[in-house]
């Protein structure tokens, strides 16, 4: 109810005198007020439970997919690459001459240099080439005659 | 909140957010009540406890007479017979069922202004705040409102003004 106020007209007076009705009923209106506090404290003290028993029961059905998860299989297959043909391999050494048993005034058989110089013909029967190749791998080469390592890499040898 | 502050509050606004309520709605003591429940659940007590519940009161109120809105076939029958506004015991002033009458007779923005100030006893800025407008213009809806009072209360009003 309002309280006398000086402010107020005399109408105003008057009509704030008027007691206006209630209607509310004191009592019910605490205990409602007492339920709903304990309600919402008894909410707040099941939360934690609550968390707990949902993080149970997530642990408890991972274990049990975990356990009925199928076992991998290996399967063994093979598998058939078809791989290209190797490149042809030319190795091109340089065979050593062998060192002179004894030493000798005039060599029996003349240098490589001077028969080529004196005869070039002759060059191939005197002593065998510096150069070899080893050949490794198929090659195709279209000769009218049996490949030789002269008439691979060509001139005299 | 601290059910000596309740019960302060509920002696101190009950009969006034009833009859605020009562402007808005058919089910006043319901929303009054859950008003105060509200206010119960708080908690701390509200910057202005008594501002906090008209507002409260207005929104539930509005709300229930939103949802009472099927029954807009009704409401004249149920306000002629919803109970008396004022308690008839309290007979200093002018009869209780004119005041009640005069009453009905206002817009609906002035009864809830009058109702605040006269029986809530909110400032016009703590009504501005309930109702969402300007202490001005509160003010003048109560002054509107008063004058209206005064001119259908003129005859039956004992104490009414001089000047």
């Amino acid at each position: 109810m309002s309280e006398p106020r000086e402010d107020l007209t005399a109408l105003e007076r008057s009509l704030s005198g008027l007691a206006p009705r209630g209607g509310l009923d004191r009592d019910r209106l605490m205990y409602e007020a007492g339920r709903r506090a304990g309600s919402r404290d008894s909410r707040r003290g099941r939360l934690w439970p609550a968390v707990a028993a949902a993080l149970a029961l997530a642990t408890l059905g991972q274990a049990v997919a975990l356990s009925r998860r199928p076992t991998e299989r290996v399967v063994e297959r093979v598998v058939t690459v078809p791989a290209p043909a190797p490149d042809p391999v030319v190795i091109l050494t340089r065979r050593e001459p062998a060192p002179p048993e004894r030493p000798m005034k005039t060599p029996a058989v003349p240098s490589r240099a001077l028969t080529a110089r004196s005869d070039p013909a002759a060059l191939a029967a005197t002593e065998p080439p510096l150069l070899s190749v080893v050949y490794l791998g198929p090659i195709t080469i279209d000769a009218p005659e049996p490949l030789t390592p002269r008439s691979i890499l060509g001139g005299p040898l | 909140m601290d059910p000596d502050a309740i019960g302060r509050l509920l002696d101190r606004h009950e009969a006034a957010l009833v009859l605020f309520a009562r402007q808005l709605c058919d089910a006043p003591e319901d929303v009054a009540q859950e008003a105060f429940l509200r206010l119960s659940a708080l908690e701390r007590e509200p910057d202005d406890p008594g501002a906090w519940l008209f507002r409260v009161v207005r929104n539930l109120a509005l709300d229930s007479a939103r949802a009472a809105g099927r029954r807009r076939r009704h409401e004249a029958r149920a306000a002629a017979e919803s109970p008396a506004w004022f308690d008839p015991a309290a007979t200093d002033g002018p009869d209780p069922d004119a005041v009640q009458d005069a009453l009905r007779t206002l817009p609906r923005e002035e009864r809830e202004v009058v109702v605040a100030h006269l029986w809530g006893g909110l400032t016009f800025e703590q009504i501005g705040r309930v109702n969402g407008a300007s202490s001005s213009t509160s003010h003048r809806a109560y002054m509107r409102a008063l004058q209206t009072l005064r001119e259908r209360l003129g005859a039956s009003c004992p104490n009414r003004e001089k000047t």
